[in-house]
């Protein structure tokens, strides 16, 4: 007896670990066909809590790449847009004009590395200058709608007017009831903006689209600038007053783009030579 | 004696977080294809105290390799390699045994023993793990020449950083 006792203390150890094996190969078959969901399940609410935040914190260290990786993408996909061609069709008598789309607007990629929107007037420095091919004039656009014009540039940097400004005037349609004005800021709310010199025959409502104009060589049409959020016909004018809800969050903005206009020098040639 | 304890929860503990959030990381990738698993927790295993008895070396173990598994959503896998270089442990211990035999109250860590005994130890121990995690992780459609790459990448790079951390850390028991 005493020395069976013994063995089986001896022996302890092994069908110990044949017992712990026998659990291991246990799971191994009956959970790793479909590893991840079962076993998850069956793992406790902290292994995955830690798990997802090892996770986001990848994600933000990558979140450079991503980001810049998706600005590429954008600029590729507005350079197809409809709007950044030069439409180059010309119908002359009998003959077919093979139809053909000029690239009319190419987009540079900088981000925001100065801005207010506190001021009288605002100005937002950009990462990017002459040598990535800015020009003054040239437009700037977020993904959300019209940031601003670029004022002045150096070789790495330039320096873009925001909307947020006194002199801003830029011209903007509402699309769907067809009529242009001059949107201005008058320094107070960063949100909104004005759109002035609107004749008050036209029909404006609440919530409508605020776009800019094909009348404008600095951005493409259709570019987003806000929703209309009030209205009114001050006394003595005959033109509406319209308070637009920028659609930029223009305190935030991080990535912008810049808006070439590929023929806007031949535009300006041709306009400066009209008034000589 | 409570200081062994104590030592060895935090060493469990530090290991452990060591191995899921720092090692887990690192991809290093075999030349064959496939990833070379580095694993460093097994240290926990290797420097318990030698009197330690063999069923709770083995529950240790096993509780080890299940929390590493959870992480790696390997199921069992580790656990199983850990278990086994448990059991093996003590057999290991018997064949290298320094000529001075072990001290039942001095750790197994070079500061006790020495380097050369301790890198040997470690090999003998992580190529073992190694080995059966492999032919477990395998299990019916590997070759054995690929168990066995993988093995000795596997084994190697965990030898590698287990030197450097008991290298920094240099711990007595």
């Amino acid at each position: 007896m005493n020395s069976l006792l013994r063995l089986l203390t001896r022996l302890g150890s092994v069908f110990l670990f044949l017992l712990l094996e026998g659990v291991c190969f246990y799971f191994i078959i009956n959970y790793n066909q479909e590893q991840g969901q079962l076993f998850l399940k069956s793992s406790n609410q902290v292994v995955g809590s830690i798990q997802s935040r090892i996770k986001r914190i990848q994600n933000y260290a990558k979140l450079r790449q991503d980001n810049q990786d998706l600005v590429e993408e954008i600029i590729e996909l507005r350079q197809r847009l409809g709007n950044a061609y030069y439409d180059n069709t010309a119908s002359i008598d009998t003959a077919l004009a093979d139809s053909s789309a000029l690239p009319l607007f190419t987009f540079i990629d900088a981000e925001v590395v100065n801005n207010s929107v506190s001021l009288k007037n605002n100005f937002l420095t950009l990462n990017k200058g002459s040598e990535h091919g800015l020009r003054p004039h040239m437009g700037v656009i977020s993904n959300d709608g019209v940031v601003g014009v670029v004022r002045e540039v150096s070789a790495h940097y330039s320096v873009v007017m925001s909307v947020l400004h006194s002199k801003t005037r830029i011209t903007a349609e509402v699309v769907s009831k067809g009529y242009f004005g001059a949107l201005v800021w008058e320094n107070q709310d960063p949100r909104f903006m004005f759109l002035e010199d609107v004749p008050k025959h036209h029909f404006v409502e609440l919530g409508d689209t605020v776009q800019t104009s094909r009348f404008s060589h600095i951005f493409p049409e259709g570019i987003p600038i806000g929703t209309v959020s009030d209205f009114s016909i001050p006394e003595g004018t005959s033109d509406f007053r319209i308070k637009v809800r920028l659609s930029t969050a223009m305190g935030r903005i991080r990535q912008v783009l810049i808006v070439n206009n590929l023929m806007s020098q031949e535009i300006d040639e041709l306009e400066a030579s009209v008034n000589e | 004696m409570s200081n062994i304890i104590s030592i060895n929860v935090v060493r469990f503990i530090g290991l452990l977080l060591l191995q899921v959030l720092i090692i887990k990381q690192i991809k290093l990738g075999l030349i064959s294809g496939g990833i070379i698993q580095i694993d460093v927790y097994p240290l926990f295993i290797l420097l318990l105290p030698f009197k330690i008895t063999r069923e709770f070396l083995l529950l240790l173990g096993f509780l080890i390799g299940i929390l590493v598994d959870y992480f790696y959503n390997s199921a069992g896998l580790h656990a199983s390699a850990t278990v086994f270089l448990a059991f093996a442990r003590p057999y290991i211990l018997n064949i290298l045994e320094p000529s001075a035999g072990y001290d039942n109250n001095k750790g197994l860590t070079p500061a006790r023993i020495k380097w050369a005994w301790f890198v040997q130890y470690t090999a003998f121990c992580l190529f073992l793990h190694a080995l059966w995690f492999h032919l477990v992780d395998a299990f019916n459609f590997a070759l054995l020449g690929t168990i066995l790459v993988k093995t000795l990448s596997s084994g190697t790079f965990s030898l590698i950083f287990i030197v450097i951390i008991v290298a920094i850390f240099n711990p007595k028991d």
